[in-house]
């Protein structure tokens, strides 16, 4: 059996255990992971977009949670402000997401590097500031509470963020529409162009890609998954708040992407997973668990520097011997 | 000779501060194939990456089917028929061999096309989905070949295609240009091997110290034993 094909089968099995998990979890009367499951789904999500930016093109973006920011904000001011209904909310947070990266990354995909992470803290921190100082429209410190309305309402069938389960499966239905999305780029001409980039800019542009163009379309891709993922972060929350915008929540990302595996698929969700879940048992136990946080992040990068993800990869590679 | 596919005339570059091209003249003829010969760094590999847009010319013009290419942005340049091969052979080893082969194409490959290169390389095909950086030189050099072929460009600039591969390969690689040129495909091409380059070019150009010291057929420069021992340090090749 090829690598790839253990890889698709494992893929499909995790697919499966999500999809039956609010049943399995309430057969072993352990309802509150559910709710850890969905924020792990919307923390996943939002690795990816650091990972599309590091993993597949090279650039290091500490300002993801700028995006993140705007999809919150988008969804809590349409709903709140607009009294638009969830759907069309979620639009507006991923558009203002999208403008925002579109934006930005005009300036910030003419550098590389740490000249690049900086210029992403720099927006970052702006519109963080903004956000606390635009009280009438953020809510400032206090942020913005709202009502989430129904997913669905239609007739006698209502579907709502309220029950635990229902909202568990919104989630995961849209973060696997954006995975699948995901695995479908990579594959894609855009995809292999976003590789070259990220492998040696001068040679890609000798073969007709230009560089600038790739990065920015790269830029506001990210922009628009964190986007999605504070979205569904604010319906989750039914809160949006500029905490989230601080550029430590992208720093985070980082962590999760190099952890599971940049440049993986789903190496940064399995990387938010594991923190998120040392995170849920370690943190009531010792106050100071962001250590082991840190020694796990640290020992990762020393022992397996592709993550995670990477070093189940080349673990299977040698026993495929492919 | 045709009208010249392209026409590079009197250009200049600098490397940083140095300069390393002052005078550089050479025409590439549609469906020829021309030699750019000389000593090393006399600037024949610069002299191809003015021509790709990776240098800037400081002076002079370069034209490609009648357009004025000179300020066009290196990216541009494969779009108009150009196909490239860097010394060195600029592939892209964490990719895997399929991946690297159809990184040029603008949208889906023609079949045909990647269907005939895998068909006159059958060891790319049984490496399509391994990475390119765990093949041997020679089969990368093939790759860079086959890669450049995808977008079915109207010329084809090899930068020294055959450094550094095993011998056995060599004739092989060698055996292919002379194929590519048959089929129409104009070569401009730096081979270090004067004598496989004089077998395979219809227009030779010597380089001396970044500028044009010999232009013309290969049997002038072939006679010329005093001409070839000045610009190229060697005997004229039996």
């Amino acid at each position: 059996m090829s690598a790839l094909a253990v890889n698709r089968g494992l893929t499909a099995l995790l697919l499966a255990l999500l999809m039956v998990a609010p049943w399995l979890l309430a057969w072993m009367e352990s309802e509150f992971w559910l709710t850890v499951l969905t924020e792990i789904l919307i923390w996943g999500l939002f690795a990816a977009s650091a990972n599309l930016l590091f993993g597949q093109v090279g650039l290091l973006s500490f300002g993801q949670a700028l995006y993140f920011g705007f999809g919150m904000y988008g969804v809590a001011i349409g709903i709140d402000r607009f009294g638009l209904g969830l759907w069309p909310a979620m639009g507006l947070g991923v558009a203002a997401a999208i403008v925002m990266a579109a934006c930005a990354g005009v300036v910030a995909v003419r550098l590389t590097w740490h000249y690049f992470a900086i210029i992403t803290v720099v927006f970052s921190l702006i519109f963080y500031f903004l956000a606390l100082r635009l009280k009438p429209i953020t809510g400032g410190d206090d942020g913005l509470s709202f009502a989430a309305p129904a997913i669905m309402d239609l007739g006698g069938l209502r579907l709502s963020l309220t029950d635990d389960a229902t909202q568990y499966w919104f989630v995961l239905l849209i973060v696997a529409l954006a995975f699948a999305v995901q695995a479908r780029l990579r594959s894609s001409a855009l995809g292999r162009a976003f590789a070259a980039v990220r492998e040696g800019e001068r040679k890609a542009a000798l073969l007709g890609i230009d560089v600038l163009r790739v990065r920015w379309i790269a830029f506001v891709i990210a922009g628009g998954l964190a986007g999605l993922a504070g979205a569904l972060f604010a319906l989750y929350g039914r809160y949006a708040s500029a905490t989230h915008m601080y550029y430590t929540v992208s720093g985070e990302a980082v962590v999760w992407t190099v952890l599971g595996g940049a440049g993986t698929l789903l190496g940064p969700p399995i990387g938010a997973a594991l923190l998120i879940l040392v995170r849920e048992e370690l943190s009531g136990i010792w106050e100071h668990y962001p250590l082991i946080v840190g020694a796990l992040t640290i020992a990762v990068v020393v022992f397996a520097p592709k993550g995670i993800a990477g070093g189940w990869n080349a673990l299977l590679a040698r026993v495929t011997g492919r | 000779m045709s009208a010249p596919l392209l026409e590079v005339r009197s250009i200049a570059a600098r490397l940083g501060r140095v300069p390393v091209l002052s005078d550089v003249s050479l025409s590439v003829p549609a469906r020829a194939v021309v030699a750019l010969l000389g000593r090393n760094g006399v600037g024949k590999t610069t002299t191809l990456r003015t021509v790709m847009g990776t240098v800037a010319a400081t002076d002079g013009r370069i034209g490609f089917a009648g357009q004025d290419i000179t300020r066009l942005a290196a990216y541009r340049r494969p779009a108009l028929g150009i196909g490239y091969v860097p010394q060195g052979r600029g592939i892209f080893p964490l990719l895997t061999v399929r991946e690297n082969m159809r990184l040029g194409l603008r949208g889906a490959p023609d079949p045909t096309v990647e269907e005939g290169l895998l068909s006159r390389f059958p060891r790319l095909r049984e490496r399509l989905a391994q990475k390119a950086g765990t093949m041997s030189g020679g089969e990368q050099q093939m790759l860079a070949i086959a890669r450049a072929l995808m977008t079915q460009p109207k010329l084809l600039i090899l930068d020294e295609p055959t450094e550094g591969i095993m011998p056995r390969l060599v004739a092989e690689i060698r055996r292919f240009i002379a194929e590519i040129a048959a089929s129409g495909i104009a070569v401009l091409l730096v081979e270090q091997n004067l004598k496989a380059a004089l077998a395979i070019a219809d227009h030779v150009v010597v380089m001396e110290r970044g500028r044009t010291a010999f232009a013309g057929p290969p049997g002038t420069l072939r006679a010329d034993a005093d001409l070839v021992h000045r610009l190229l340090g060697v005997g004229i090749p039996t």
